[in-house]
Parts: C-alpha cells; sequence; structure tokens
C-alpha cells in the first residue's frame, strides 16, 4: 500500500478531525517522565563560605583570560501545535503535533557569531500507546519515507495513571513533552560536534554531557533560567537581595538528569545580570554552571575564575528592551535563538502541507 | 548453556530474505509483516493474564485448559496449533514494549516451536529487553531474538556512520535516542543493542 494511503487510512480509521490552536495553559509538568522531571539536586552550600554566612559577592572587573570565556554557544529551538485530533476506541482525545525542533551552534569570531551548525528537524507526535502495534509500525513507516512530508513519528507514552486520559490538556502535553526530549537530543548532538572549543549551553548540564567528557574537553558552561526551590533560606535571602553585577557564593550540585543523579556535578551559583525598580526580585539572575571536574582539575578551585567568567558573562548580558526575557538572556543565546527559528518553516504552511499529505484537506484519499 | 548464535541468525535472515533489508529506507522493521509471513497471529489483551489468554483461545474453538493458574500475570505468551500459532501481548504496555515482546513470541515460535511444548508463557523476569539475566536458555535466545530482529545491526551501523558523516561525531546515547524512536523500541533495549555491537562513541 501507499505510503500516504497508509496515513490516510490511519487517520479515517480513528476519526482524525483539525484542531485550532491551544489556548494558553497552565505549565502541565510530566509525572515520572525520565528527561524533563525536575527533581531537587543535591547541594553543598559550604564550598565558598560557611552556608549560614550567605552574602552577595561583587563580580569583579576582572577580565577573563583565553579559556575562560565561551565562544561557541549552543542552543535548541521547538515549535510544537497539534493539528489533529484522533479519537481511539477508548473516546480519549489524542492530539497530533507537527513540530520543527533544532539545536543551532554559534560562534564568536572577531566580535561576529557565526553560524556553524544548524540541525533542523520535523516530527509528528502523539500518544501511541492506545493503538495497536502494528497499525503505529505501519503509520511510522509510511510517515518517515513520505517524501513530502519529510518528517519523523516520534511516539510519545501514555499519561501516568494520576491524569486523566480524558483530559485534552494531558494528551497534548505528553506529545509536546516528547518533542521536547527530541530537541534535547539535538542539543547533546550539536554540543558532542565540537569538544575542543569553550562552549556555552542554554540549560544544564546534567543529562547533556558526562563529568568523564567535560574532564577532556575545554570550558563547559551552562546558564540555567528556572531556579529551583530548594535553596535554603540565607541562600534566598542572599539572592533576592543580588544587586546587578553582584553573585551568590559557589555551591556544588549533584546534577540531575534524566529525573535521577547525573553523572554532573557542577560547580554553580547564581548572577545577577540586571536589576532595578522595574523588575520583580526573582527576575534577572540566572544560575551559571560548571563542570565540578573542571573547576578542580582545569581552574584549581579558583574563586578568581568564577569572578572573571561571571564578568564576562554580565558583558554578554541582553540588552534589547524588545526580547521578552532579557533580563536572564544573554546576547549570543538569543541571537542563537533567532538564527535557528529564521530555518523554521512558517507554521500555517507546514499545517497546511501536513493535512493535505494526511488526505484530511483537499487530498484525494 | 550457551546461545546458538548461528541458529537465531538463520531465522531472523529467513524471514527477511523475503524482502531483504534495506538500510536507506528508514522507519520500524516491519514485525506485523514477519507474524503474516509465519502465520502466526498477534494478538493485544487489555489485561494479559493466562485466564484472558484461556478465554480467547476458547473463543477461538482451542482447547485451551491446563495452560496455567488463570490468575497469572504475564509479559507474553505464545500458544500453537500445528502449524499456526498465536503470540499474546499486553496491551497495557506502551508500543515498543509490545513489539518487543511480540518479536520475543515469535522467537519461540520460530526457535522452540518443536521442544517448547503447546504454549510458552513469559512473565517480566523471563521477557528482558536490556541486560537483564535470564537463566533459561530458551528465554535468552527468544530475547536475542527479539534484539536482532528489530535492531538489526546494519541499520545501527549505518545511521552511525550517517552521524560521524554529518557530525563528525557519533555519541552512544544520542544515537540510542534517535534510533529507539527510529525503529519503534525501547531506548534502554538499544543502548544495550549498540553496547553489544560496539557502535557509537561511549
Amino acid at each position: 500500500m501507499d505510503d500516504r494511503m497508509v496515513i490516510g487510512r490511519f487517520f479515517r480509521t480513528y476519526g482524525a478531525s483539525g484542531v485550532g490552536d491551544t489556548p494558553p495553559q497552565p505549565y502541565l509538568p510530566l509525572i515520572n517522565d525520565e528527561e524533563t522531571t525536575d527533581s531537587p539536586d543535591t547541594m553543598d552550600l559550604n564550598i565558598e563560605m560557611p552556608a549560614e554566612q550567605w552574602a552577595g559577592r561583587i563580580v569583579s572587573e576582572a577580565p577573563a583570560k583565553t579559556g575562560e570565556h565561551p565562544v561557541r554557544f549552543i542552543d535548541g529551538s521547538l515549535s510544537a501545535l497539534p493539528v489533529l485530533c484522533l479519537r481511539p476506541p477508548e473516546g480519549w482525545p489524542i492530539p497530533v503535533l507537527v513540530s520543527e525542533l533544532g539545536a543551532v551552534a554559534l560562534r564568536l569570531t572577531g566580535r561576529s557569531l557565526i553560524r556553524e551548525l544548524a540541525l533542523v528537524e520535523r516530527v509528528l507526535s502523539f500518544v501511541a500507546d492506545p493503538f495497536p502495534w502494528a497499525e503505529i509500525e505501519a503509520f511510522a513507516r509510511a510517515v518517515v519515507n513520505d517524501a513530502e512530508l519529510t518528517a519523523r513519528f516520534v511516539p510519545a507514552n501514555r499519561p501516568p495513571a494520576e491524569r486523566s486520559p480524558f483530559d485534552y490538556e494531558v494528551m497534548r502535553a505528553q506529545a509536546y513533552h516528547r518533542c521536547e526530549q527530541e530537541m534535547l537530543n539535538a542539543e547533546r548532538l550539536v554540543l558532542a560536534s565540537d569538544s575542543m572549543t569553550p562552549t556555552l549551553v542554554d540549560g544544564k548540564l546534567a543529562g547533556r554531557i558526562g563529568s568523564n567528557r567535560a574532564a577532556d574537553r575545554p570550558l563547559l558552561v551552562g546558564i540555567v533560567k528556572r531556579v529551583s526551590s530548594n535553596l535554603h533560606a540565607e541562600g534566598w535571602r542572599t539572592l533576592l537581595g543580588l544587586r546587578p553585577g553582584q553573585r551568590t557564593p559557589l555551591f556544588r550540585l549533584s546534577g540531575i538528569g534524566g529525573g535521577k543523579e547525573a553523572d554532573m556535578p557542577t560547580a554553580s551559583w547564581f548572577l545577577k545580570l540586571v536589576g532595578g525598580p522595574r523588575l520583580a526580585p526573582n527576575w534577572g539572575f540566572v544560575r551559571v554552571d560548571v563542570p565540578w571536574v573542571q573547576f578542580e582539575r582545569h581552574f584549581g578551585s579558583s574563586l578568581g575564575f568564577v569572578g572573571r567568567l561571571s564578568r564576562w558573562l554580565i558583558d554578554a548580558r541582553c540588552r534589547q528592551e524588545s526580547y521578552s526575557r532579557m533580563p536572564v538572556s544573554l546576547e549570543p543565546i538569543v541571537r542563537a535563538e533567532y538564527s535557528l527559528k529564521s530555518l523554521f518553516t512558517p507554521f500555517g504552511v507546514l499545517r497546511n502541507r501536513f493535512l493535505r499529505q494526511a488526505g484530511v484537506i483537499g487530498g484525494s484519499h | 548453556m550457551t546461545l546458538d548464535l548461528g541458529r537465531i541468525s538463520e531465522a531472523v535472515s529467513g524471514l527477511r530474505c523475503r524482502g531483504a533489508l534495506n538500510v536507506h529506507q528508514r522507519g520500524p522493521v516491519p514485525l506485523a509483516r514477519y507474524f503474516e509471513e509465519t502465520n502466526l497471529d498477534h494478538v493485544e489483551l487489555p489485561v494479559l493474564t493466562v485466564g484472558e489468554v484461556a478465554k480467547y483461545l476458547r473463543q477461538q474453538g482451542i482447547d485451551a485448559n491446563a495452560i496455567g493458574d488463570p490468575a497469572d500475570v504475564l509479559a507474553g505468551f505464545v500458544f500453537t496449533a500445528g502449524r499456526v500459532g498465536w503470540a499474546f501481548v499486553s496491551g497495557a504496555d506502551p508500543v515498543p514494549r509490545r513489539r518487543f515482546s511480540a518479536a520475543h513470541e515469535l522467537g519461540h515460535f520460530l526457535l522452540h516451536r518443536d521442544t517448547m511444548g503447546r504454549f510458552r508463557a513469559d512473565t517480566d523476569a523471563t521477557l528482558c529487553e536490556a541486560d537483564g539475566e535470564v537463566a533459561d536458555l530458551m528465554e535468552r535466545e527468544a530475547n536475542r531474538f527479539a534484539a536482532e530482529l528489530l535492531m538489526p545491526a546494519d541499520i545501527c551501523r549505518m545511521r552511525a556512520v550517517e552521524l560521524e558523516e554529518e557530525y563528525d561525531c557519533c555519541p552512544r546515547g544520542v544515537l540510542a535516542y534517535r534510533l529507539a524512536s527510529e525503529l519503534l523500541v525501547s531506548r534502554e533495549a538499544m543502548r544495550y543493542r549498540l553496547l553489544g555491537l560496539e557502535v557509537g562513541d561511549g
């Protein structure tokens, strides 16, 4: 049977109907998901000073030396929206997400940021477990070999028992998180493609690389925007009281990746990039992660290095007022995001192409 | 007792001989087609117990007495009746796990039909996608068969070469992730397979 007929037949069998954009929803964290669960890291807060004596540290003006700052910047991006809704025999609404995702690496050359490597992929995702495996197998083969769709099928798991499968948003979130995992994997690949250059990754390092590999490469920095809540009381007081150009004392994080402790302990600290009366106190800072193994072996556990890297990061902060996450962003990462998104197909075009290929609109199937 | 790797490879090759494996074609191996070619039906039951299997077989007009305690929970089950048979998997399992279980039962059907009697019942302990320690030789052979069938070595190596050519690297974790979704198998099974094949950078 022709691939497109297989796809069309699958959609007809399960009553596929077009769906529009999903209205803004509250964040729905996954339960027991191996890639995205935010388990709390174990923290050793007594590295730079005793935890109960924490206070903001002023970042020195000393410039970073060669090898102490990143020159390669990696970011991932994802555009995923539901275009169809399927109805398996159980009656659950299962949205089919069409997504474009990828990762990009920019290199700092002189004063320019050059796109060095970009990976963009198109994927189709939905919760596949309610369907017979043989039909999913045929569907996956048909999708990946359809020359016009040029998409991969990535099956999302059935939601955990704690969540109602009749909740459309639960099903949508399962597929969306699956696409996020694909994006993370694309970032891992781009990170691994050059192990000789000091690199900064937008996000945490745990789950992207292990200590052994980090030990053999030059500086690696992770910039984390979301702050976990397991800081001690003095830590919170210090963090919320930081002024621009200040940082918290350094601490050691165990590194959680894939929902469990990963082999990536980091030397970490919070760094206040911007502040002022127009910003909330819990905004404008990022967490900086450097592999512990590098902090110890490459930089001799030097707090001078911490200060110099912090200064470089502050200088590289985003200054575009029009960018919504400006207070927690670095200019090279913002540029990487723009650079990657420019390679994505406009979503309306993607949606219509998919619906036509799937025989849902305007097709002959 | 050691695995008869030659016999397993021969059984896998026998299935593939009618439609030669094309490493350039993407997607999961056509397991359902292999079932059709071997006169083995695959059945997904929402709850896989000995009792439910017996009930299904009775509906097909098959005498299914004495196949075990009806309350026993199974991970897979294969029942033969002459040259035909039924392979049962649990519909509650994720798709990759169901495919592995089905391939495992297909392995029993092809490799052990003459020695296993009328049926073979598998539990989570005997049906291992990755590196589980299974004492029984027949179970190990069926697991190995499933791994070779669903995760062909040639495809694993070809995708590694493609990754290496395009990105100058081939991290095993990344490759396992991509291959697991392409071949519709679990990530754990894929990681273990790549490790065994020594494909990808550790």
